[in-house]
């Protein structure tokens, strides 16, 4: 038997805020971060976008949970999450309609309250705004590009990674910057559970390097191919209709790489090396005449 | 390079960062936020640590034993195979932590799927839409863990080799499966990923400890100080400090990015360099040179120790103590932050030029404290004398 919680948007107002907000607001020069360190990790949005099935951005309107067909006799089923998406604008790809409903794994099973959770799975909220990249809606545990990677956040008219990373553009390349631990991305609900990721951060930055999401979009396009087959539209699925969890398999695990051998050594570096192996890795050595 | 973000602790003992907390202590973060609140000036002194979920204002998601039972898939994991010895040392590693809280293992699962109230770990095919690993955790509204598997995906370059030259840290192509494994198995424990220091739960590949050839995984101060503040002190020895080449250099979200550590001079300024030795940067020095040498300092064990660090000159990427001893310190370090300091050193004269040369930490390299692991006592940098 099918299991359905359904949570009505509440705060449409707030989504209208954040739009205007994306349209109006424009880069900022707040001083120039340092792209050529290593604390800057780029962001491939091209791969993003050419492994995606479909691109759009759009707002949380409604969130259900609903379980799959019992696998065996006597299962409950798995518990997925139906994110329902108010598009605003298609980057790639086709959708039927002004909405989509994506199906997650995870969510809260009704008949006896149990919680599934992934770790690198992004977790949406009502009136979250996101730009997303996405595959496999109704075959994949998380139809997103890369699970979580797949999912760029709005906030305040700029563009975050799932977990409040700033995305900058500098020069035609998207960077991954600071983090920001924004409510969004530190409290959830699932179902009637309120969770909080607890840390010791400040809350928001008092300002960002973020891009505004117009360019984030742009720069999605720009890096699609000029000429793109038409594509099927992706399908928006429906919590009340029957579906099978997806079966993660067991397989063999892939071909362990050899390693490659190190440069020629001395006979004393050998020696010690054949040393601190018999001392099972422990560099407090006995002494040489002891051994 | 700002000089003072490198100067010598005169002290040579690493300050606490915050008040450490022993016993079962769900609360820890909700005392330290308000600790914060109270005293604003304390924030630029507070380092970090561990991230837990919270369902409410007491409970965090957790196992409600001391144990959980993880069961191999026998497809992806068979008795005997490299993979299986892998994930046995990953276990192993794991269950040192001072915690009260351990895994038990069990081979040749011939059933694995999420929810069968079985804790089950094995590869699936991974695909475009899949994360290279994966801890599926099922868990009741009140907090405690009913299952938690990990899922590993097929489509990443792991490796089980512990040769560093095949590590994606050390200029190598693969990812260390046993880097990934300790984070997600840190996930089955209760963590969430942590962003404010180097520590496991952020970017687990470069989280390593490495001496000669030999790179191993490790859960590392916060990954043992998270699972004493989800499931408490043991009351066994449970001693390990160690330490590393790797330091924190950011948040990637919620990871914690990690670089290596570096060489700098007296003034500060980040010592030049030239090519890559064994996937390390090989520094240039003068003769003689005085520098300041930074590694990370962790305590990964139940209790605050006073351990000497012996800093050794190197002709390999062995650090044992058979090579020469050129300096001291001795800090005090807590299970409560990792300390990533410089200490300032003066190189030997007289050695060859252009030779490569390994400068190199050893903690506890007078054996001093009765450790459960002393294989992770030892970090280095190279140099060339020009």
């Amino acid at each position: 038997m099918k299991l359905r919680t359904a949570i009505p948007c509440i705060n449409s107002s707030l989504r209208r805020t954040c739009r205007v907000a994306l349209f109006s607001t424009l880069g900022v020069a707040l001083g120039a971060p340092a792209y050529a360190n290593s604390d800057y990790d780029e962001l491939s949005l091209g791969k993003l976008a050419s492994n995606a099935e479909l691109v759009f951005r759009g707002v949380v309107e409604q969130i259900d949970y609903a379980t799959s067909e019992p696998r065996f006799p006597g299962d409950l089923g798995v518990p997925h999450t139906f994110v329902t998406f108010d598009v605003d604008e298609v980057l790639k790809g086709r959708v039927e309609g002004a909405t989509i409903t994506l199906r997650l794994e995870g969510g809260v099973r009704a008949a006896d309250g149990i919680i599934l959770s992934h770790s690198e799975a992004p977790r949406f909220d009502l009136g979250d705004e996101d730009i997303l990249f996405v595959r496999g809606n109704g075959e994949s545990v998380t139809p997103l590009v890369g699970s979580s990677r797949g999912r760029i956040r709005v906030i305040e008219g700029h563009a975050y990674t799932e977990e409040g990373r700033e995305i900058q553009i500098h020069q035609g390349r998207a960077f991954l910057g600071a983090a920001h631990a924004f409510p969004e991305v530190r409290n959830h609900r699932i179902g009637e559970i309120e969770t909080r990721i607890e840390g010791d951060k400040p809350s928001r930055l008092a300002q960002t390097h973020a891009a505004p999401v117009g360019q984030i979009q742009n720069m999605v396009v720009d890096l699609l191919p000029q000429a793109i087959a038409p594509m099927p539209s992706v399908p928006s699925l429906d919590a009340s209709r029957p579906f099978e969890a997806r079966a993660l398999a067991p397989i063999a695990p892939p071909i362990d790489m050899a390693r490659a051998e190190g440069g020629p050594m001395s006979a004393a570096d050998i020696a010690e090396r054949e040393a601190l192996i018999a001392n099972g890795y422990d560099p407090v050595l006995p002494a040489r005449d002891a051994r | 390079m700002s000089s003072a973000g490198h100067a010598e602790d005169p002290t040579s003992t690493f300050p606490k960062s915050h008040t450490q907390i022993t016993g079962r202590n769900t609360m820890k973060k909700r005392t330290l936020l308000l600790a914060l609140g109270a005293t604003p000036a304390f924030i630029a002194q507070t380092a970090h640590g561990y991230e837990l979920e919270w369902v409410s204002d007491s409970n965090a998601v957790e196992w409600c034993s001391n144990t959980a039972n993880i069961r191999y898939s026998a497809v992806s994991f068979p008795a005997g195979s490299a993979w299986t010895n892998a994930l046995d040392d990953v276990i192993d590693i794991w269950n040192d932590n001072p915690s009260n809280f351990n895994f038990t293992t069990q081979m040749n699962d011939n059933n694995v799927w999420t929810g069968n109230s079985q804790n089950e770990t094995w590869f699936a095919a991974g695909d475009a839409s899949t994360p290279p690993a994966e801890c599926v955790s099922w868990w009741w509204p009140w907090g405690c863990f009913g299952e938690t598997d990990v899922i590993f995906y097929n489509d990443v370059s792991y490796t089980t080799s512990s040769n560093r030259s095949s590590l994606t840290p050390y200029g190598g192509s693969n990812r260390p499966f046993q880097t990934t494994a300790m984070h997600e198995f840190g996930h089955a424990l209760g963590l969430r990923h942590e962003n404010d220091e180097y520590n496991i739960m952020g970017q687990d590949w470069d989280h390593i400890n490495v001496n000669d050839e030999t790179a191993q995984a490790y859960y590392g101060e916060d990954g043992g100080d998270g699972a004493v503040g989800l499931y408490g002190t043991n009351g066994g020895a449970g001693q390990d400090v160690s330490v590393a080449a790797w330091e924190w250099s950011g948040r990637s979200g919620e990871y914690s990015t990690h670089r290596a550590t570096r060489m700098f001079d007296t003034g500060g300024s980040h010592i030049s360099r030239s090519g890559t030795v064994d996937g390390q940067r090989r520094y240039i020095v003068s003769d003689g040179q005085t520098v300041q040498v930074e590694f990370s300092y962790e305590n990964n064990g139940r209790s605050t120790q006073t351990p000497e660090v012996g800093f050794y000159v190197s002709t390999n990427n062995n650090i044992t103590t058979w090579d020469d001893l050129i300096a001291t310190r001795t800090p005090t370090i807590g299970r409560n932050s990792v300390y990533t300091r410089t200490y300032t050193v003066t190189l030997p004269s007289g050695l060859d030029t252009y030779d490569d040369y390994w400068l190199g930490a050893m903690i506890d390299h007078d054996n001093s404290i009765g450790e459960f692991n002393g294989s992770n006592n030892t970090a280095s940098l190279v140099f060339q004398v020009r």
